[in-house]
């Protein structure tokens, strides 16, 4: 094994976490070489004085005196001391231990922004559909076979053929006008055959614009 | 016997009488991880103190991925290093009551606090990842692996910050001329 090597693995030789052919290969090299052997005394040197860092001990007294300061201090604490700003706020201040507050969070500002794109999707493809789309559609005054023409049109054609209908179809105002004529001069047979002639929606829009009850019998 | 995990539970659910058997079984190595830290007995009670009431106090957080003496490291390592940030760069003379040798005599003594109070402060120059990485694996034996947890990095990290550490206490204190004995 060459310096640079061994001086990659040095410290890991000296914690003995390496094999134990590494190991052997590390021991022979600091035989062998000074530099490494020296840097191997240092870095000894160094880890061994980190490891006899350590306080005074403070005494028996105080271990047996510290649990009951800190239960006392808890109890003080949870008793009606003011917490303070960091206290308050400690699950912004220290994330890694409130993973699971942020993680809760993380959920619930997703699933609202779910719903809300949801609700919106939703309240936006409410809208009644395109007149071809409709199954229970039949125009009115016209044949099975002339209706299902109709359907296969295209959205442009169905407008234009829309209002030529709409000229040709008789108004309420023009029907009242014919059945109050037909009334005063006209027979009952006439107005039977109006009436049968009539879809029940244009019967209903009549019987609306003469307001008269007496005519739904 | 109860685990960990256990006891907290109880704590949580009201049994106070649990809260001084989590302390005792907890106190020495923090206070003296506290006290690698900040360098005196005040301090470092009043922060393992603070450890204590806040693990306590937000008990519920903990989920028990890491074991309680994990999280109390974590919650350490924050409180020190927001007290070392309120209180700004560590005093020669804050670095007091090292442990030494009781059969050696005053001179030899003096010498040693001397060395220790120069190591004491060639740690605390260390980045906080490098200081945390050598101070819990040395002195509190700790594997990469729950190094890592406690600073919330990988193994590998834990284990570079581990070395580069190391390398950089040997350069610090070869600097200041120290003559690193085995």
């Amino acid at each position: 094994m060459k310096c640079p090597k061994v001086k990659k693995h040095l410290i890991d030789y000296l914690e003995g976490t390496l094999s134990s052919k590494k190991m052997a290969a590390i021991h022979l090299h600091l035989h062998d070489c000074e530099t490494c052997a020296k840097e191997e005394q240092d870095l000894s040197g160094v880890l061994g004085k980190v490891r006899t860092l350590n306080p005074q001990d403070p005494g028996e007294t105080f271990w047996k005196e510290f649990p009951a300061q800190v239960s006392a201090k808890l109890h003080a604490t949870q008793a009606g001391e003011t917490p303070t700003f960091r206290d308050r706020f400690s699950w912004w201040f220290y994330p890694m231990q409130y993973s699971r507050r942020w993680l809760q969070a993380g959920f619930s500002v997703f699933f609202v922004a779910l719903a809300s794109i949801l609700v919106f999707y939703f309240s936006s493809s409410s809208q009644p559909p395109l007149i071809t789309q409709r199954e229970d559609w039949k125009p009115l005054f016209l044949a099975e076979e002339e209706a299902e023409e109709i359907l296969s049109l295209s959205s442009e054609e169905i407008l234009e053929l829309s209002s030529l209908m709409v000229s040709s179809i008789p108004s309420p105002e023009s029907l009242a006008s014919l059945a109050e004529e037909e009334l005063t001069f006209g027979t009952e047979d006439f107005i039977q055959d109006l009436i049968e002639d009539l879809s029940d929606e244009d019967i209903d829009a009549l019987l609306e614009y003469l307001n008269e009850e007496e005519w739904k019998s | 016997m109860a685990t960990d995990l256990e006891i907290l539970n109880r704590f949580q659910q009201g049994d106070t009488e649990v809260l001084e058997d989590i302390v005792r079984a907890y106190q020495k190595p923090l206070y003296h991880f506290i006290w690698r830290f900040v360098g005196n007995h005040e301090d470092a009670a009043d922060l393992t103190q603070k450890v204590f009431l806040q693990a306590l106090r937000y008990a519920s957080s903990f989920q028990g991925r890491s074991s309680v003496k994990t999280w109390l490291f974590r919650i350490a390592i924050n409180q020190s290093k927001n007290f070392l940030r309120d209180r700004g760069p560590l005093m020669e003379a804050d670095v007091e009551a090292l442990s030494h040798n009781a059969d050696s005599d005053p001179i030899s003594r003096l010498e040693q606090q001397a060395e220790r109070r120069i190591l004491h402060q060639a740690i605390t120059r260390l980045p906080e990842k490098q200081r945390c990485s050598v101070l819990l694996r040395i002195n509190e034996e700790y594997s990469f692996r729950e190094i890592g947890r406690i600073l919330g990095c990988s193994e590998r990290s834990a284990k570079v910050n581990f070395h580069h550490g190391v390398r950089a206490l040997q350069a610090i204190l070869g600097s200041r001329g120290e003559g690193v004995e085995r």
